[in-house]
């Protein structure tokens, strides 16, 4: 760790088991998000939560609720001095612990709990599709062609396709190495289906070229909790708390067709002022979670965080190199392709497998000698990024 | 009936869509860096400049990248499948969404030489779209 590291922890997290929760609303999710991270965590009273930080409830069902901090702050049952209900997407929680990070640094807060609570978007209903392609494209200049999620990812990946000759077994891969990981999970969604190939993949119901169904997330429900602190809490909580060591973002277009540099859409900027802060490189870096929404994001993201060079990607999944036992192992917790997509929260996942790698207790997907974990969330499409690199505290 | 979505289009964008009427594609060029931008701006977003003027580009693009949609989104698309969703970078420099129209699925591919065509929707509303250059591709 660098000088330029910050002086905060992450010293507890908590996350709902992936699944279909319909008895309950967002506010009922965050609900059980807190009751979840409370029952884990009995030691921590009222009086150690300074600051709350939270995601807008209902953002998928097309009802944002901004008001969550005010009513979650008096439902826990503190008067935070640093409260918000912020939104990046993706990269929200993320975002969220950067934020987290500067307060206690700067002495605002001795401890800050970050919430995400979430539903898939349902696309189903009438008009639903149409209100969610308006969400994810510009709705005047790019809805009008017939957007959809998968369709506007795969702008990003058939260039790359065109630029790299990566191919889609090796897209394939990507989602047969989360199935692996997933299988050592015991809450993710996919584990009980087995193991996947990567024919099953190719064989599976063609969506939006180069991507098949099973290129694409499962959607489900869920959230978690994450608490940044500093070292006296810390400690307090664990005697393994995970250190950040570096941290950076970048906010980059809001229209996929507007996007530039594809290696931004990567974390490339985002990658960069946080292993500058950290003062490590990517070659230290034990264990990687990576937003896979779609089976070609992280291929992007081993670039674009500088784990390999341009191309390089799609060969480093169908090596089996992200693999159990792999030199680089990625998204050890199944990924939102095998544990699950949690709609507004599925940015936490990754925040919180990296946590629980550094922390060394991931149980049977533990990576032997996790020192340093990195964390790459985005948001939008690949439009918001947030990179966090955690150490042994 | 062609009952795809038809533009909301607002002050900024007005003229744009008007012009697509008269089958003409118009860029906003800044009075001042002269750089061409896509979407219509207040400004210009390489010199904040505020005085931009609407220029008729030559249409002509080639595409930066695609989708072959096989899964309609959403009802209006259900008879379309499959069909194309593109990026497309025209000469001036801007970047684009569109269909590509007459183009056969095995041709498409990223650096197709495209030209701009306009299809009609509900109400005789055009909509800028693209086709490959001399056809079929």
């Amino acid at each position: 760790m660098s000088n330029s590291s910050p002086a905060a922890y992450i010293g507890a997290v908590s996350e709902l088991r992936p699944g279909r929760y319909p008895e309950w609303d967002g506010t009922d999710m965050y609900r059980q998000v807190v009751c979840k991270f409370l029952a884990e965590h009995p030691e921590i009273r009222p009086a150690d939560i300074q600051g709350l930080l939270v995601c807008p409830a209902g953002m998928a069902t097309g009802d944002a609720d901004i008001f969550v901090h005010e009513r979650f702050g008096e439902e826990i049952g503190i008067q935070p001095r640093f409260a918000e209900t912020i939104n990046a997407g993706g990269a929200t929680y993320g975002v969220m612990v950067q934020r987290a990070v500067l307060a206690v640094e700067r002495g605002l807060a001795d401890a800050v709990l970050c919430l995400g609570a979430g539903k898939f978007p349902k696309v189903g209903g009438p008009g639903a599709a149409e209100k969610n392609a308006k969400m994810a494209s510009h709705p005047e200049f790019e809805f009008p062609y017939g957007t959809f999620i998968p369709a506007l990812y795969a702008q990003a990946a058939s260039r790359h396709c065109h630029e790299f000759g990566t191919t889609e077994a090796q897209l394939a891969a990507v989602s047969v190495n989360s199935r692996s990981w997933a299988q050592k999970h015991p809450d993710a969604l996919m584990a009980a289906k087995g193991p996947l190939t990567v024919e099953q993949v190719l064989a599976s119901k063609p969506i939006a070229t180069p991507f098949k169904l099973l290129d694409c997330s499962v959607p489900c429900e869920g959230g978690a909790a994450v608490l940044v602190c500093n070292s006296d809490m810390a400690c307090r909580l664990t005697s393994t708390p995970a250190r950040i060591l570096g941290m950076g973002e970048t906010h980059l277009h809001s229209s996929i067709s507007q996007a530039g540099d594809l290696f931004e859409l990567g974390g490339k900027s985002a990658a960069k002022s946080a292993f500058a802060m950290a003062g490590v490189s990517p070659t230290e870096v034990s264990v990687l979670e990576s937003y896979d929404s779609f089976s070609f994001n992280p291929i992007l993201s081993l670039e674009g965080l500088g784990f390999v060079k341009p191309g390089g990607g799609g060969r480093f999944f169908e090596e089996g190199r992200a693999a159990p036992g792999g030199s680089l192992p990625v998204n050890t917790y199944g990924g939102l392709l095998s544990f699950g997509h949690t709609g507004d929260s599925s940015g936490m996942s990754m925040i919180v497998e990296a946590t629980r790698q550094v922390m060394g207790v991931a149980g049977d997907r533990q990576v032997p000698n996790a020192e340093i974990a990195l964390a790459h969330t985005y948001g939008g499409m690949m439009a918001e990024h947030s990179v966090l690199l955690l150490g042994r505290g | 009936m062609n009952t795809k979505p038809i533009p909301e289009m607002s002050d900024l964008s007005r003229h744009y869509w008007e012009q697509a009427q008269r089958e003409a594609l118009v860029l906003q060029r800044c009075t001042r860096c002269g750089t061409y931008q896509f979407y219509p701006r207040a400004w210009c977003t390489s010199c904040f400049c505020q005085e931009l003027e609407w220029t008729p580009v030559s249409g002509r693009a080639e595409v930066f990248s695609f989708s072959i949609v096989h899964y309609p989104p959403f009802e209006s698309y259900t008879d379309s499948v499959p069909y194309i969703l593109a990026t497309v970078k025209l000469e001036e420099g801007p970047q684009m969404m569109c269909n590509l129209l007459e183009c056969d699925l095995d041709a498409v591919r990223v650096g197709l030489p495209v030209q701009v065509c306009y299809e009609v929707r509900e109400g005789d509303f055009k909509v800028p779209q693209f086709r490959p250059v001399g056809g079929g591709a």
